[in-house]
């Protein structure tokens, strides 16, 4: 990879293993004889490898006991700690410590989602745009900030912000995802002119159409085509069912169907789709354009 | 130019040794139907140029040296820095060839200015890949978890070009599923793990690869740093075909009608709302392609040296990908990481957690068009239509097996790999183990109109009992020195060794003090390889059985009436002497040296056993220098560890 940043690589060892249960007694026997930070944080990611979480934060901690500045146990740490004031601490912690450029960008965007996971948007945002600024002309591939940072401006109901944050990206990057997203908060701030045409060549060269034709729907219904929008809707409604396991449904497809059953005016079978979605192990964001547009329909 | 397979083939045979001015040989990377990309690396400045042609003896053509990025140590500050731990002379040259013909064979040359660097040999080719969506059979290879250096991946590989010399059938491209360079993925693991085990395939077929959890130790994926980056040109921007995924962490490339997807499984968001899964389905949703292969490290099912049902990046495949890649319509997913082979049957929709075969197998025959028959699917890339998934994370380092996948219809705990052909409406799938016999054959056939219903009550494995396992190894119980027991030789002392042979002179005289041991190595303790628990990493595997080493020691004035203890980790059996004379064998029966017998296989497991020393009174010599030397043995030559770290103590 052509980038100009370093990242910092802590000199773990870790076995060449097999089964998890095997390295984690061959790290414990290690650790009977000569513990180290090391050796407790690898026996950490073990841990959580195998789900197993008190065991993963006990580790983890006492990497930390023994070497108080052990970032590589700290960032996993606060993951673990998901949206906990320790958590925050600890994020807090790793963005004012000492690191190099790379450490510090991504303790910041650490930090930047345990204030989003905690529903601190506006600090969320704040960090986020602060970062922006520092590293603008820096990361030229990368473009998880901005979809960071247009998430949270969706948090914050300020889809046109978002658009212009998402449409730099994908410029600048060339990422589809940003792309995409883009459209996708275009569409919501009621902006179709750009998009519009982007999303009639997708129609004409994807072999799946639907996620298009609920785009296309969409900027329909802002121009006020209600009739061809619906047409666009009931093509995608059939795909998606053509395309869904019934008994294992792809839930970002479950996703997609809530959304056009509620584009449709049908908000009992679209509330059917998100109480599926809520069931699930996907987090709101991922659904929020059917949340969006069922909160209008009501 | 049509390049008669005998003379392709007649280069596979007897390959050109490779040249030595090479830190690593050249190897392609980044193949389309009108480009390539060759990559190499030397220890030294060099004038770069490539020159190429249609024949191996007309390169008549020369990369323009603007299409040739030099890339150094980041100390140099050039634009694109090397990883770190790269040697600051390091330099790595990629040089990219436009402007190609599909479907073409061409040779080329890597000079130094004038100087030619590699022979005049028709095995450094390539050939360019067919238009996307043009109709070309495919043949490729499919390896995980090989990266050890050792005699099994060596023989794994060995395997797979003598199988192809006989059938006449070159590559046309290489998938590694991840775990290429044990143990850190670190740039002379690489080097030594991967470039140099896979040299002669690597000069003319391009490895698309997706990166082990033993890479991302020193690469990661959310930064796309690391030896692992600085080894691949992967595609960001859709070259290869595929939507652009701006990341060479996951990527697609299209071989005529085939596409194939890379995901990181390791260390991205494997959320449906993370940016891969975004990404996939996009790219899932814009691919016209008639086949779909996907191809990352965690196994979704597996019940081998891993547990799908246990372990969450495996879970969260299962959980989150899978479903994408199913309405998408995927044929074929591959995945390593679990040390074994399995091979499933056709399923759908199997995300539960723990698996389970009841309604998600849709046919549970074999697979094989002499047995059970093949696979029948739609033609096209329909949504949930099945899916056959192989872990193959079998092509070097130790197997291991912990039960029975219920999706799984063949389960073979040896060395091996795949072998995949996809021609007209049929992909076969062979399994090669490192002996060159195929274990395991399947197909899908896709054509038509199939519609599957899911089997309530499929065919299930044999329960996996542990009975059925090789013997397992011995294992100790740690224990440590006496309370105030003062260290005569520490746990990282060095040590004279010698582990290329044995040593010259009769029977133990390479043990004495007067014995000249100065032609041997020096290295710190502990030995061994292929356990990562060796400060001296030991080029023996597959080669030699045995290691000495020596240690000069003094003894502390007050020494008299105290006892010598060894503390010592050791895989499989040792020998100890003190001053010549044997003071203590463990595991090994009768014999010494090179007659050694009766070895008893033992795993270090990470831990010490301390052993009093007995037999010590009248050889050691107080007040003079003192000589500990040990012979440590394997089990067995083709073994895939050995550890002796041995450190001494003086106790009441």
């Amino acid at each position: 990879m052509r980038v100009l940043l370093l990242f910092l690589v802590l000199g773990l060892s870790a076995p060449a293993h097999s089964d998890l249960s095997k390295t984690i007694a061959a790290l414990s026997a290690k650790i009977n004889t000569q513990p180290s930070a090391e050796l407790y944080y690898q026996r950490a990611l073990e841990y959580r490898a195998l789900r197993e979480k008190n065991h993963t934060l006990e580790d983890l901690r006492q990497a930390l006991k023994l070497d108080p500045g052990f970032q590589e146990a700290q960032f996993a740490l606060a993951e673990e700690l998901g949206k906990s004031d320790e958590a925050l601490r600890l994020a807090v912690q790793l963005a004012n410590g000492p690191g190099k450029t790379q450490t510090t960008y991504r303790s910041i965007l650490l930090l930047i989602r345990i204030h989003r996971l905690r529903e601190e948007y506006p600090e969320a945002l704040e960090i986020c745009q602060r970062l922006a600024e520092k590293t603008r002309n820096r990361q030229q591939d990368d473009s998880e900030l901005d979809l960071l940072h247009a998430e949270i401006l969706l948090d914050l109901k300020r889809p046109a912000e978002a658009t212009t944050v998402l449409r730099n990206a994908w410029k600048r990057t060339g990422s589809i995802v940003a792309r995409n997203n883009w459209i996708d908060a275009a569409l919501t701030a009621e902006q179709t002119e750009e998009t519009l045409p982007l999303i009639e060549h997708e129609l004409q060269t994807s072999r799946l159409r639907s996620s298009w034709l609920i785009r296309r729907a969409r900027a329909l219904l802002v121009l006020k085509q209600a009739r061809a929008a619906r047409a666009d809707l009931h093509s995608a409604l059939l795909e998606i069912n053509s395309r869904l396991n019934p008994r294992q449904p792809d839930l970002t497809l479950v996703s997609d169907r809530g959304l056009i059953h509620a584009l449709m005016g049908n908000p009992g079978l679209a509330k059917r789709d998100l109480a599926t979605l809520q069931k699930s192990f996907l987090p709101p964001s991922s659904y929020r354009l059917l949340n969006d547009q069922l909160d209008r329909s009501r | 130019m049509k390049i008669p397979s005998l003379l392709l083939f007649g280069t596979l045979l007897l390959p050109a040794a490779p040249p030595s001015d090479f830190v690593r040989q050249p190897y392609l990377q980044l193949a389309t139907d009108s480009s390539i990309s060759i990559v190499w690396r030397t220890s030294s400045e060099m004038t770069p140029v490539v020159r190429w042609g249609s024949s191996p003896d007309q390169l008549t053509e020369t990369v323009p040296p603007a299409q040739i990025l030099t890339r150094t140590h980041p100390t140099l500050g050039g634009e694109a820095p090397l990883f770190k731990d790269a040697p600051v002379s390091t330099r790595q040259f990629e040089a990219t060839i436009t402007g190609l013909k599909p479907l073409t064979t061409y040779y080329y040359g890597i000079f130094d200015g004038e100087k030619r660097l590699t022979p005049a040999d028709p095995s450094y080719h390539f050939k360019t890949n067919p238009v996307p969506g043009t109709d070309a059979p495919v043949y490729f290879w499919v390896v995980g978890d090989s990266g050890t250096g050792s005699a099994d991946q060596a023989a794994v590989h060995s395997a797979m070009v003598a199988h192809n010399e006989k059938k006449s059938r070159p590559l046309d491209l290489y998938l590694h599923v991840g775990d290429m360079a044990y143990t850190h993925g670190t740039n002379e693991q690489f080097t030594d793990r991967f470039f140099k085990m896979y040299e002669p395939t690597l000069r003319h077929t391009v490895c698309w690869a997706s990166m082990g959890n033993h890479e991302g130790h020193t690469s990661k994926g959310t930064t796309g740093i690391g030896p692992y980056y600085d080894a691949y040109i992967c595609p960001t921007k859709g070259e290869a075909g595929g939507l652009p995924s701006g990341k060479e962490a996951f990527y697609s490339f299209d071989y005529g009608k085939v596409h194939f997807i890379c995901l990181d499984s390791h260390d991205l968001d494997r959320r449906p709302t993370g940016e891969m899964a975004q990404w996939l389905k996009a790219d899932l949703e814009k691919t016209k392609a008639e086949f779909l292969v996907c191809f990352f490290h965690h196994p979704p099912y597996t019940k081998g040296s891993h547990d799908s049902d246990r372990e969450h990046q495996l879970i969260e495949m299962r959980e989150h990908i899978m479903p994408i890649l199913e309405s998408g319509g995927v044929d074929l997913v591959f995945t390593g990481h679990s040390h074994i082979y399995e091979r499933s049957m056709l399923h759908d929709g199997a995300y539960a957690t723990p698996s389970v075969a009841e309604g998600v197998i849709l046919d549970d025959g074999d697979g094989d068009p002499s047995g059970d028959g093949a696979y029948r699917k739609s033609e096209g890339l329909q949504p949930h239509n099945g899916t056959v998934s192989i872990v193959t994370g079998h092509g070097g380092t130790r197997n291991t097996r912990s039960g029975s996948h219920p999706l799984m219809k063949r389960i073979l705990v040896e060395h091996g790999s795949c072998l995949i052909t996809i021609e007209g409406d049929t992909i076969l799938g062979e399994m090669l183990n490192s002996k060159g016999e195929i274990r395991d054959t399947f197909a899908i056939k896709k054509s038509g109109t199939v519609t599957h219903s899911p089997i309530a009550n499929p065919w299930q494995p044999e329960p996996f009992r542990r009975a059925q396992r090789q013997p397992a190894a011995r294992s100790n119980t740690a224990s440590a020195p006496p309370k105030g027991a003062v260290e005569l030789i520490a746990k990282n002392a060095t040590w004279s060794y010698l582990a290329d042979g044995h040593p010259e002179g009769e029977g133990t005289a390479w043990a004495a003090p007067d014995y000249d041991a100065s032609a041997w190595k020096s290295g710190k303790a502990g030995f061994g390889y292929g356990d990562d628990d060796d400060q001296t990493v030991l080029d023996m595997a597959g080669k030699h059985q045995s290691v000495y080493l020596r240690r000069i020691f003094g003894l502390p004035e007050n020494a008299k009436g105290k006892k010598l203890g060894l503390l010592i980790s050791y895989d499989d059996a040792f020998i100890a002497y003190l001053n010549g004379q044997e003071i203590h064998r463990q595991g090994v029966g009768k014999g010494n040296g090179p007659s050694a017998q009766e070895i008893t296989s033992h795993e270090a497991g990470g831990t010490f056993q301390f052993i009093p020393l007995k037999l010590t009174e009248g050889i050691l010599r107080p007040g003079d220098l003192n000589v500990l030397a040990i012979e440590g043995h394997n089990v067995e030559l083709k073994s895939s560890d050995f550890t002796l770290h041995p450190a001494l103590f003086l106790s009441k």
